[in-house]
């Protein structure tokens, strides 16, 4: 009977021990993290039908491919950044949008209802630059350490705080009153 | 308020909403979305294009869901030319495939991304394909009745994993001769184990307990064992018993009632789950699993349960990105692991040859009548290794 899944297993030279790593079944991964890659999709798209067609993508190509990015570190690292290169594409977005008008009619349920303020905030967040906007969504989103963000963008972590601290304080900036930079 | 503070609440706020939206949508349902959605960015972009493809498509016999297609041309004892060497088959390239053996004779599943998937009866003497039948999209996890059915779970209505239900193909006729609806998944994915014994298939996938069915008397039963054969994924016939892991545990259940007789307890065993694969064979119950000195292969003794040998096997792997398969008979017991093959001794599970292993991933393997089938998907290939192969050192 064959093991669906795999395992990796690392043989540090010189050393004693053996380091294995069972790789998590797709159908688990994908059922855990789904939602809140469409959360992470729909911060920087802000349109929930490109969020999650952004997010699908994103999720069958890890399906595909999932022998070799099941065994990433951060297989969940992996799907976000798919996810976000396509969430954030303005062609796919009017495409998808283009798709959820034509199909309005035929939606299973009307889009979630968000918060106002919540609302505003992820607008806020969206009108800054690509790695600032990805940087604040991960960080509040994802509650990732500015190291994981640094490896997920591919730079240092001292520029990630930048991008924080710049992205924090414009959002300040742009929320308005009763909004202060922490 | 702080952005901090903002943040985190709309953080939170969207995460909410994003659960609102409903489960993740079954993935064969959004494979063929995508599919028609790329279709018709093909048709807007290449309209000359299409009507090329579609008048090829259109002049192609499209065979029905269960229909038989006889295979006139294919080959027999001689191979095709281009064939590495005279025990291999041309069976047709595959996204991934399973390999089934028993009475019947051989059967391989080939998995296609863009079509329904098809089952290959294959004449293990003659080396040659006797019967292709189209068994629907999504088909998986064959398996060979005693009286030469074979067997295999698929989608119910064709798109939804859920709800599956259980195929019997008749070896007499290469047909689809019964369904037999199984109870609904509580998750969207496929089945993770089946076998069948004494006459009874028993099927188990996510959520649910073990499910058997009767398939003379048409009945289907789930055993649950006050929870301990929920969340089963693996399953072995040895001993007469049937052997059922999930995650933490190895239990020996009785096939005529399905009630747990025992679970393993043994530390080495435990240090190895869950288990990569089971497998029945050679007087043994076999697991391959993971301790901590990477990959092992336990040998248990089905009457009581024991483990009678441990045997280290990461030295003889590859040691990358692996996928395992176990198979054993009377006389062989085989492992693959990643791109090596492995042979163990049938009583003291230590491992008497390595040789590379045809195909990675997506491949199958099957062990019957002291020969070793494997498939490679990808060069579309059965491999067969023989008395001759094994035979040496």
């Amino acid at each position: 009977m064959r093991g669906t899944e795999g395992a990796e297993v690392a043989h540090p030279k010189g050393a004693d021990a053996v380091v294995v790593r069972l790789p998590e079944r797709f159908e688990q991964f994908y059922e855990r993290e789904y939602h809140r890659v469409v959360g992470f999709a729909y911060a920087l798209a802000g349109s929930w039908e490109a969020a999650e067609d952004a997010s699908q993508e994103a999720f069958l190509r890890a399906h595909r491919d999932w022998g070799r990015v099941g065994h990433l570190d951060q297989p969940g690292a992996w799907v976000r950044r798919v996810a976000a290169n396509l969430a954030i594409s303005a062609f796919r977005r009017r495409l998808a949008e283009a798709r959820a008008l034509v199909h309005l009619a035929a939606r299973r349920q009307p889009d979630p209802p968000l918060r106002p303020e919540a609302v505003d905030f992820w607008r806020a967040v969206r009108s800054l630059p690509s790695r600032q906007r990805q940087a604040v969504a991960l960080f509040y989103l994802e509650d990732w350490p500015t190291a994981d963000i640094a490896r997920f963008l591919g730079c240092t972590e001292t520029t990630v705080r930048g991008h924080l601290h710049r992205g924090r304080a414009a959002l300040a900036r742009r929320l308005g009153e009763g909004w202060e930079k922490a | 308020m702080s952005v901090d503070t903002g943040g985190r609440r709309a953080a939170q706020a969207l995460l909410q909403a994003s659960e609102r939206l409903g489960p993740p949508p079954d993935l064969g349902r959004l494979r063929r979305r995508r599919r028609r959605r790329a279709a018709g960015r093909a048709t807007l972009a290449f309209a000359a294009v299409l009507v090329a493809v579609a008048v090829a498509v259109a002049g192609r016999a499209v065979p029905g869901l269960d229909r038989v297609v006889p295979d006139p041309a294919a080959p027999a004892a001689a191979p095709p030319p281009g064939n590495p060497g005279p025990d291999t088959i041309d069976v047709g390239p595959a996204d991934a495939s399973e390999l089934a053996a028993g009475a019947s004779g051989l059967w391989l599943l080939n998995h296609h991304n863009d079509r329904g998937n098809e089952l290959v009866r294959v004449d293990p003497g003659g080396l040659r394909v006797t019967a292709r039948i189209e068994i629907g999209s999504s088909a998986s996890t064959p398996a060979v009745g005693e009286d030469g059915s074979l067997f295999a779970v698929r989608p119910r209505n064709g798109t939804r994993p859920d709800r599956p239900e259980l195929v019997r193909v008749d070896p007499a006729t290469n047909r689809v001769a019964a369904t037999f609806v199984l109870p609904s998944a509580s998750r969207p994915y496929g089945v993770t184990g089946l076998v069948a014994t004494r006459g009874m298939v028993w099927v188990a996938y996510p959520g649910r307990g073990l499910v058997r069915v009767d398939p003379a008397a048409r009945t289907t039963r789930e055993f649950t064992a006050g929870g301990r054969l929920v969340g089963v994924d693996r399953l072995a016939v040895a001993g007469g018993r049937l052997w059922a892991a999930n995650g933490r545990e190895l239990h020996r259940v009785d096939p005529r009632d399905g009630t747990v007789e025992a679970t393993v307890g043994d530390r080495d065993l435990r240090a190895a789950m869950p288990p990569a694969a089971l497998a029945g064979g050679a007087g043994g119950l076999w697991v391959h699993g993971f301790g901590p000195d990477g990959e092992r292969l336990l040998r248990l003794d089905p009457a009581s349960g024991r483990v009678q040998a441990v045997t280290a096997l990461s030295e003889r792997t590859d040691g990358r990105l692996v996928q395992v398969d176990l198979g054993a008979d009377d006389r062989v017991v085989a492992i693959r692991s990643g791109s090596r093959l492995l042979l163990a001794d049938p009583d003291q599970g230590a491992v008497s040859a390595a040789m590379p292993a045809p195909g990675t991933r997506g491949a199958g393997m099957a062990v019957r009548a002291g020969v070793i089938w494997l498939s490679d998907p990808a060069k579309g290939r059965l491999v067969r290794i023989g008395p001759a192969v094994l035979g040496r050192p």
